[in-house]
């Protein structure tokens, strides 16, 4: 069931990331088109992977009642939805950081090593639009994992995670990116928060 | 000291104490300063609520078949402690009234009941202070 | 102390446009037991889960421990044990890792009562949850309910699935469970007679609205079941108040009614009826009838 689903992925990745390598911008990195682009890539799979955890969460949460059993200690469904959230975005930050120190290794590492490391602050630009990326994909997978059946769970993130890649494609991993997928992020995780405070636990 | 009590009867349980207290006391089973057990222990025992129970022990302390000392416990009293005439006189005639509501009921007729009376009466050597016991 | 642990008030709600619940008025007081009874699918769970916040209301106010129930805090949910009808726990776990869960979550957690409980029922602490039978799921749920020392206890139908044993710890741990200071207890159950041995007070929902909320001995006293026997043949007819349950056979009638009085069997009385015999009720018996 994954696997396709994996591969998929990849494809698309890559082709989306030969897309990109025809854009300018990244030419003045003069590096190979593989380090850059697999960030983005990888940025892009990131995000379908975290949407797929918040989907598992919600869909398991729902099926096995963890919430519910949750629900009937010491904790009220602000505290639960407060610690998935806190633990996500620690996940993703330390997934970030790490990717980010991998490149930064590897581009110190490539023969053809580029004048500037980081020309107008693109790494950081990238790392910014990258955790909101993922931070949305996270908070679209929880609002898609609590629905009924199988069908959405499982490739409504996939879907999402493609628009996401879309618009990471058209502006770039430009500051207007970023602010965009903040305001996603934001609008998804509070509308799971609120449906999370109110929907009956079965 | 054992209770049967039946839930499924119409007499409330805590009555059913209360009555099966008295028998025993009347049967000379129970005698003055016998103690009961607490009203924790007895409900743990009975599996029935503690309410109940309570409730038992407070309408035999009014009747005067048991004293309540704090923190010793519940025991049988003397029969005729605080008891008034007046009250005795209450509490018989009313079971008497009840009886003979029932036997009308049954379409029992004056004459047999006051013969089952003395019937009932020569069975029991009727010594209140020693209590009642059975020929 | 009549501060009331359990208050709703005129609590509707609609499930798809279906009432489930018409206009429920209902309050525990403070160191009551409590027994909700109803058939299946009147309503109990639905209550007892808006109660507890897992279900909004469609309209009404419902109370726990004097908050609301979608505000309860986390505080006030500690002071709260809740014994589910099918007994919901998170299967994957452990008995030994979802204890410890419940262990930490807890305000206050006694465990000595709770290995004390757990060598009782002989539930293992290193077996998978959706390993144990539905019987030691109940029993499981009970002893963590029980570790937290609450102040109210609920439950829906916890005795589903116990043996006779099994079903007789509950009630002791029950009974356990109010002789301490302040404590409430609120539970549904099909075992009628286990309500009629613990309850205080006796609360019937039916249609959606509770018919009877009052103590279980008043209940008793309230509703007579009689028996008349007439020279000819019974009256088929009656003009009486309040009958629940009418039946005549030949000179034989059986007569359920509620608020047995002194004008009633005056009435009675008209009809001459030869003789009058009161049939015991059990609870069980009244909740059939009515």
């Amino acid at each position: 069931m994954l696997l396709p689903l994996v591969l998929a992925l990849v494809v698309i990745a890559l082709v989306i990331s030969s897309e990109t390598f025809a854009r300018s911008n990244y030419r003045q990195l003069g590096v190979s088109s593989g380090v850059v682009l697999s960030f983005w890539g990888i940025s892009g799979f990131l995000s379908l992977y975290f949407a797929g955890i918040g989907s598992y969460q919600s869909y398991t949460d729902r099926n096995a009642k963890v919430s519910t059993f949750l629900c009937t200690l010491a904790t009220t469904r602000h505290q639960i939805f407060a610690a998935k959230t806190i633990a996500a975005v620690v996940y993703i930050l330390i997934v970030l950081i790490l990717l980010a120190g991998a490149y930064v290794i590897l581009l110190m590492i490539l023969p053809s090593r580029p004048v500037l490391l980081n020309p107008s602050g693109l790494l950081g630009r990238m790392i910014f639009t990258a955790f909101w990326a993922h931070l949305a994909g996270y908070g679209l997978g929880l609002l898609l994992g609590w629905n009924q059946g199988r069908i959405i769970p499982t490739f409504g993130p996939l879907l999402l995670s493609i628009v996401i890649l879309c618009m990471i494609l058209i502006k770039g991993f430009s500051l207007s990116a970023g602010v965009v997928l903040m305001l996603a992020a934001a609008a998804a995780l509070g509308r799971a928060w609120q449906k999370f405070s109110t929907m009956p636990l079965q | 000291m054992q209770f049967t009590i039946d839930n499924a009867s119409n007499r409330p349980v805590y009555q059913q104490i209360v009555d099966q207290v008295k028998r025993d006391v009347a049967l000379g089973r129970l005698v003055r300063d016998d103690k009961l057990p607490t009203v924790r222990r007895l409900a743990a025992q009975l599996v029935i609520n503690p309410n109940t129970i309570a409730k038992a022990y407070r309408q035999m302390e009014q009747e005067g078949i048991i004293t309540t000392k704090p923190g010793a416990g519940a025991f049988i009293a003397l029969l005729d402690s605080n008891l008034s005439e007046i009250v005795r006189a209450r509490i018989i005639c009313e079971r008497l009234e009840m009886v003979i509501v029932e036997a009308f009921h049954l379409q029992v007729q004056k004459e047999s009941l006051r013969e089952w009376f003395e019937k009932a009466l020569e069975k029991f050597k009727f010594s209140p202070e020693k209590g009642l016991k059975n020929e | 102390m009549n501060d009331m642990v359990v208050k709703i008030e005129d609590l509707y709600k609609y499930f798809d446009g279906r009432c489930v619940l018409n206009g429920v008025n209902l309050s525990v007081p403070r160191g009551c037991i409590y027994g909700l009874l109803g058939r299946n699918g009147t309503g109990k769970t639905t209550i007892i889960r808006i109660l507890l916040g897992l279900e909004p209301a469609t309209r009404g106010a419902t109370e726990l421990l004097g908050a609301e129930s979608n505000r309860l805090t986390a505080r006030q949910r500690g002071k709260i044990g809740y014994v589910a009808e099918g007994h919901h726990l998170i299967q994957n776990y452990k008995v030994g890792k979802l204890a410890q869960l419940c262990k930490n979550l807890a305000n206050q957690w006694d465990q000595k009562f709770f290995d004390h409980l757990m060598s009782t029922f002989r539930l293992p602490m290193d077996r998978k949850i959706k390993k144990l039978s539905a019987g030691m799921r109940a029993q499981l749920n009970l002893a963590l309910a029980m570790a937290i020392n609450p102040e109210l206890l609920i439950m829906d139908d916890p005795t589903l699935g116990l043996d006779t044993i099994a079903r007789r710890q509950f009630l002791e741990l029950a009974i356990d469970l109010i002789q301490k200071e302040g404590r409430t207890i609120l539970f549904c159950s099909h075992i009628l007679s286990d309500v009629e041995r613990i309850a205080d007070r006796i609360g019937i929902l039916r249609a959606g609205k509770i018919l009877v909320d009052c103590s279980l001995e008043e209940l008793k006293r309230r509703i007579k079941k009689l028996r008349f026997i007439f020279a000819d043949k019974a009256p088929s007819q009656l003009h009486l108040n309040e009958i629940i349950n009418q039946q005549s056979s030949g000179r034989e009638m059986i007569l359920t009614v509620a608020n047995w009085n002194q004008q009633k069997q005056a009435f009675m009385e008209t009809f001459g009826p030869a003789s009058c015999s009161e049939i015991a009720l059990s609870l069980e018996d009244i909740f059939i009838e009515c």
